[in-house]
């Protein structure tokens, strides 16, 4: 077998051996989504006015959550070593590594959103560019939130710091995500918003991973 | 023109503290170093340095007689690095781990390697356990199957023997002896003795931090 894709398997079933783990955002994802209508006002009115945005800062909110600890682990059972001393590229390694995250945190965000936005009055015709946009949203968010987590890999308690020093750099992200979906529920173009939203998809996956792998190399030579 | 690795005025430091200023050996194929010293002398951070992972200050380093870099890909991978941590994944078990580095040193199948690395080490009946519920001794055994699978002419091996056995160190004696045999260089740290039959090339004692 291609030894990238035994690496990436070996990925997607160790995160799968620890599924009660990746559950946990979904959960997370459901429940503050839920708080919404409970919070404010049950007036459909109001909820398909705010519906794509609590979705967006929801899936965000979820999406860094996991990602926090990202490479955590290896870093701390001395696999992240072999990694860096590896004779192969760091980079698609990394790429690899939050891709198989996102397979198994993201995509799952994703199937549930059409069920929660649903819920929260949003029409049934925004869906797909609802769901288009969460899909470049989420990896875009996964590349960043990796970032956040190889920055911090040898600190402890680093959540509250990845989040802070994340949140800023997302917000365009959420902006350009929340406004299609809200532009085509209400039946206006939403092309524009979601062009950008790709631009930045296409530019956190090709310059990221170098950063990532850049950070964890630095975190290892002090 | 030496063959074999060669240091010249290495410094080391880690993080602000400089721990030599100027260290320099050779070390011809067949032969081993073991580095002793005090805990912080630099045992570790010179192997880490060596191994590519830690930066390096200032010094040059020869491999047969021609300068190099080690960074690069070509280093890495004539070179195998066994830290103190044994970097297993605590949820794959043996087998899967070392089937795991193999996808990291870009080989295909080693399959059969792999089985004779961890029978050498009289980890066969172990294989499918998880690692996190081995113990440290048999973790280790396992990091040191690694050796076995995957060929590399330099070996940097920080504490070796940790938790090892005296069945386990005496394997690894003999492990040790058949690698330089075939013209294979290590590099130790440690603060156990080795068994009488290893003599190293050089004992490099790194001084004390001040």
């Amino acid at each position: 077998m291609n030894p990238w894709i035994q690496f990436f398997r070996s990925e997607v079933g160790l995160s799968w051996r620890e599924r009660r783990r990746a559950l946990l955002p979904l959960v997370f994802f459901v429940i503050v989504a839920s708080l919404f209508p409970l919070a404010m006002s049950p007036r459909p009115l109001i909820l398909k006015l705010i519906a794509p945005g609590v979705i967006w800062v929801d899936v965000m909110l979820a999406t860094f959550l996991g990602l926090e600890s990202l490479f955590r682990q290896d870093y701390e059972e001395g696999v992240l070593e072999q990694w860096i001393l590896s004779p192969s590229s760091l980079e698609l390694r990394v790429f690899l590594k939050v891709i198989s995250f996102w397979t198994v945190t993201s995509l799952p965000l994703i199937v549930m959103s059409p069920i929660l936005i649903l819920w929260l009055s949003f029409p049934v015709r925004a869906l797909g560019i609802l769901l288009v946009g969460l899909f470049l949203g989420t990896v875009t968010l996964s590349f960043l939130g990796a970032l956040g987590a190889a920055l911090t890999v040898s600190l402890r308690q680093s959540g509250m710091l990845v989040a802070i020093l994340l949140l800023p750099l997302a917000t365009p992200i959420l902006i350009f995500g929340a406004h299609s979906a809200l532009l085509a529920a209400d039946k206006q173009n939403p092309r524009p918003a979601l062009y950008l939203l790709a631009t930045l998809f296409f530019l956190t996956v090709g310059l990221v991973p170098k950063a990532i792998s850049t950070a964890l190399k630095v975190s290892y030579e002090v | 023109m030496s063959s074999g690795l060669a240091i010249r005025a290495l410094e080391l430091r880690r993080g602000r503290r400089l721990l030599s200023r100027s260290l320099s050996f050779e070390l011809a194929p067949g032969g081993f170093i073991e580095l002793s010293g005090p805990n912080g002398s630099g045992k570790s951070t010179l192997l880490r340095v060596l191994s590519g992972l830690g930066r390096l200050e200032a010094g040059e380093l020869l491999w047969d007689g021609r300068s190099f870099n080690c960074a690069s890909d070509e280093h890495r991978s004539r070179t195998l690095y066994l830290a103190h941590t044994d970097g297993l994944k605590g949820a794959l078990s043996g087998e899967e781990n070392l089937h795991l580095f193999a996808s990291l040193r870009q080989f295909r199948d080693r399959s059969e390697e792999i089985q004779e690395g961890l029978d050498y080490y009289e980890m066969t009946g172990l294989k499918s356990v998880p690692c996190l519920r081995l113990s440290q001794g048999q973790r280790r055994r396992i990091a040191l199957s690694r050796l076995r699978a995957f060929p590399a002419s330099l070996w940097l091996l920080d504490e070796p023997t940790t938790a090892l056995d005296r069945g386990g160190i005496d394997r690894f004696a003999d492990h040790l002896s058949d690698h330089l045999a075939a013209g294979g260089m290590a590099i130790l740290a440690t603060h156990q003795s080795l068994p009488e039959r290893l003599k190293p090339a050089i004992r490099i004692a790194l001084g004390r931090s001040s």
